[in-house]
């Protein structure tokens, strides 16, 4: 898992690595605490859920995410846009 | 990763540098320290670059009046006004860069239960990254001296096992901390023989850091070391802690089919690599820049450019397009002022020509 190994496993026990910044891994304990089960933090890692998920509770956290898209102006849909498909991207890749 | 999260308030600290340099004032340089504290907070890398620019940022900024007072026009008046304004800004920077990068110290010390630092590993990783320099009178502690002449067994004289020298289970890292057990101990001895190393041969640690750039040069190993690293992620199970946080996360191994496959992100990465030459010699544009536009965030541009670039050679044990980074952005505003030197250039010499 590499980099992201290390980061995880100061989210989950409070070790704090000697050769880099702690604070990525105090941000993942955030994130974990938030939301045990939220996947965006994990995914980089290029491993893969056991259970099987259905495309649209991956892609349920992105579309709740564009429909403020309604009330949004031109120009920051514009933003928003590339922000959301670059996000769906990402989750959708797995990648680091 | 770190990587990209690093970058977004790199990319804040220039701003407000930038503002900084225009209009001078001290809450924007305060606010260039706090950000440039999250930034080491995310990746210690740029640690020097936080530091330098402490010091030489006052001193860009007040650079005009400087010049005034010292060469163009000496006269005392001068001489004060630039001597109270540059003093003012130059110590309430540098105070504020101690205390806060104090503060990040004793933060990770207590966090970690260990003495204040900025990371526990750094004299252990400095010693690795210039381990094919060092010669046994490099170490104060005898021990280590004899473990040094002893490298031979281990390739501590290989540039490209430096790496391993620090992870590696019979690499120096390891040899070193069974001789000597005690963490902190271990790790101020390795600091103080790399130090000395540099102090009694520092060309031959620039030299290193020159093999270290002519080897991005070898587009094979770059381009393998990329897949290295994309594969990186499964090529380390299954480990005891890796099976400890995966299992938390209830994940599986990708399978085999889905090892060999790459992503529409990786493969952009893979195929990126061609662009990371650009910005690899971004500093040297900034050279050539430097000459021709004489402002301050020419200046800044500069500094920050070439300390990355030596953060990523003579500071680094490894050659990876991800370590350039934090040059890319450099190289899109060091791109930005030549075209705009180019344009100013050109439109004077329009309304030259025009009667």
């Amino acid at each position: 898992m590499g980099d992201s190994e290390s980061y995880l496993w100061t989210a989950l026990s409070g070790w704090i690595p000697p050769d880099r910044s702690f604070l990525y891994g105090v941000c993942d304990s955030l994130v974990i605490r938030v939301d045990r089960k939220s996947d965006f933090i994990v995914n980089p890692s290029g491993f893969s859920r056991c259970h099987h998920v259905t495309p649209g509770y991956t892609y349920l956290p992105v579309g709740s995410l564009a429909s403020p898209w309604l009330v949004l102006s031109f120009r920051s849909s514009l933003f928003a846009g590339p922000v959301a498909i670059g996000m769906g991207a990402l989750r959708h890749d797995g990648d680091r | 990763m770190t990587e990209t999260v690093s970058l977004f308030f790199y990319a804040l600290v220039l701003i407000f540098s930038f503002l900084y340099l225009k209009q001078r004032c001290l809450w924007q340089l305060a606010i260039v320290q706090i950000l440039s504290l999250v930034v080491i907070s995310f990746r210690m890398s740029y640690l020097l670059v936080v530091q330098v620019s402490a010091f030489v940022l006052p001193l860009i900024a007040f650079l005009p009046e400087l010049r005034v007072a010292f060469w163009k026009h000496p006269s005392t008046v001068s001489k004060a006004f630039a001597i109270k304004w540059v003093g003012l800004h130059l110590s309430f920077s540098i105070l504020l860069m101690f205390v806060l990068l104090q503060g990040y110290r004793q933060l990770n010390g207590k966090l970690a239960g260990r003495e204040p630092a900025f990371l526990h590993n750094s004299g252990l990783i400095v010693l690795t990254t210039w381990a094919p320099v060092l010669k046994p009178t490099d170490s104060p502690d005898p021990r280590l001296s004899e473990l040094i002449a002893k490298g031979d067994q281990f390739r501590l004289n290989d540039l490209w096992s430096r790496d391993g020298q620090l992870y590696s289970p019979r690499g120096l890292v390891r040899r070193w901390k069974q001789i000597e057990p005690n963490a902190a101990i271990s790790d101020q001895v390795a600091k103080q023989a790399a130090l000395n190393a540099l102090l009694h041969r520092p060309m031959d640690v620039v030299t290193l850091g020159v093999k270290t750039f002519l080897h991005y040069w070898n587009f094979r190993h770059i381009r393998r070391q990329a897949k290295v690293e994309l594969r990186r992620a499964v090529s380390n199970w299954p480990k005891k802690r890796t099976w400890a946080v995966a299992t938390h996360f209830n994940l599986s191994p990708p399978l085999p089919n889905e090892v060999k496959k790459y992503t529409l992100l990786q493969r952009y990465f893979l195929r990126s690599q061609p662009y990371s030459y650009v910005v690899l010699l971004s500093p040297f544009a900034c050279v050539g820049l430097i000459f021709f536009v004489s402002k301050g965030y020419v200046s800044l541009l500069f500094l920050h450019s070439w300390i990355l670039f030596g953060t990523v050679t003579i500071l680094s044990k490894n050659v990876s397009l991800r370590y350039l980074q934090p040059m890319s952005l450099l190289m899109i505003l060091i791109f930005a002022v030549l075209v705009k030197a180019v344009i100013d250039r050109r439109s004077r010499s329009t309304s030259q020509a025009a009667p």
